[in-house]
């Protein structure tokens, strides 16, 4: 009786000791990955994620000719109603105005049309603003029609070889029923906010993605950048569903582009016929 | 000029609606004379679909020289915008007799943006953007 009592006292020591090293690995592993309890992290379960995935338009006057299904008039493509938002520094307001000022009077100013897209904490409404939202397990993608590709992780963390800055900025998300809730920091300091305008070093962007409708996609941003603003700026984007959409490169790289000449830096209308046109009629 | 003020305004506001590259940023529209749209008709010659701007070639009968023809050229949005708006790369044909409207260049140049066409059986296309649209 003594042996066995001693044998099943050796064996609980044994079972408990594994146990224990089993949940120090899981938690070691839970830190070092930071794994968070979410849908979607397995092929098998992507299907459990909302709908989102797929092509989605502006909700602008470029886009959409008539009414969306969501009903209701068409937003206009102005994040905001106001020009220049309240929300800048006196500063940036004034450059801001300044530089329109100029752009409108028809003025040779470099606006970086061959800059690679980068997100600067709100994403183009306008021409190059269709976008696709992809799903891979832990994963979410957003792939702008510019040419802007955000890498959205489902975990606690940035990965930890993720770059200071970069275009696309670093973002984690989480899933909040069923709102993506997005965090992305490490933004370039010279993706543009506003206009000409960089979002600047330290900037922070929260996002809350959603399905307004079967058919609307929304994208509510707040954006905190402390070198420009002095309040977060926050803006709501909507989509149209567009699951047959043909996704066409939008591209307004003055290298080549007959619109404007880049020696003078001024816009023109080329009326150079091509040279495969054909012959007049008769 | 309330009018006038009211697009004035919402074009600024267009233009600042984001901060990466976009086709209002990159135009302004200032070549184009937005005191009104003119209208020719003519015969398709060529559809360009290309970044960032199509481009629309059109023989219009000379009102100078019977039986000649001007070259008329005009501009519109990118292919991804007027895809959008139903256009594909074979909406214009070679040869498509139709009726442009379109905000004439402010130097007298035969063409300018593109507004819309209508085809011989009565259905209309329409561009994207341009002086008139905000």
């Amino acid at each position: 009786m003594a042996h066995s009592t001693r044998r099943d006292t050796l064996r609980a020591a044994l079972a408990a000791g594994i146990a224990g090293a089993l949940l120090s690995a899981f938690v070691v592993s839970a830190a070092e990955t930071g794994k968070v309890a979410q849908p979607g992290m397995t092929y098998e379960s992507l299907k459990d994620l909302p709908d989102l995935s797929g092509g989605w338009v502006p909700i602008t006057s470029l886009f959409v000719t008539s009414p969306s299904a969501a009903g209701g008039p068409v937003p206009s493509g102005v994040p905001s109603n106001t020009p220049i938002p309240r929300e800048l520094k006196p500063e940036i307001a004034a450059r801001v105005a300044s530089d329109m000022k100029q752009l409108l009077a028809g003025a040779r100013v470099e606006r970086g049309y061959c800059e690679p897209p980068a997100f600067g904490g709100r994403l183009p409404m306008n021409a190059g603003g269709s976008l696709e939202v992809l799903f891979n397990p832990g994963r979410v993608t957003i792939a702008t029609e510019s040419g802007l590709v955000r890498r959205i992780y489902v975990r606690d963390t940035p990965l930890p070889a993720a770059l200071e800055e970069s275009r696309a900025g670093t973002s984690i998300g989480h899933w909040q029923g069923r709102t993506l809730v997005v965090t992305t920091t490490g933004l370039s300091r010279n993706a543009r906010l506003i206009g000409r305008i960089g979002v600047g070093a330290g900037a922070r962007v929260v996002e809350r993605i959603l399905l307004k409708d079967a058919q609307t996609l929304e994208i509510e941003s707040t954006v905190t950048a402390p070198e420009v603003l002095t309040a977060p700026l926050k803006t709501i984007n909507r989509y149209e569903r567009a699951r047959n959409r043909l996704f066409t490169e939008f591209d307004v790289c003055v290298q080549g582009d007959r619109s404007f000449d880049e020696a003078d830096k001024a816009e023109r209308f080329d009326a150079t016929p091509p040279a495969d046109l054909p012959p007049p009629p008769g | 000029m309330k009018s006038t003020h009211r697009r004035l305004a919402a074009l600024v506001a267009a233009l600042l609606g984001a901060g990466v590259q976009s086709t209002l940023a990159h135009h302004t529209y200032a070549m184009f004379d937005n005191s009104g749209t003119r209208t020719v008709t003519g015969t398709i010659a060529k559809l360009e679909w290309k970044n960032p701007h199509v481009y629309i070639w059109v023989y219009v009968p000379s009102t100078a020289n019977e039986g000649k023809y001007d070259l008329y050229a005009f501009e519109n949005g990118s292919p991804s915008v007027l895809s959008a708006r139903g256009w594909t790369p074979t909406v214009l044909k070679a040869g498509e007799k139709v009726t442009i409207e379109y905000w004439p260049l402010k130097d007298g140049r035969n063409g300018g943006h593109f507004e819309q066409a209508t085809f011989a059986d009565g259905h209309i296309l329409r561009g994207a953007g341009g002086p008139g649209r905000f």
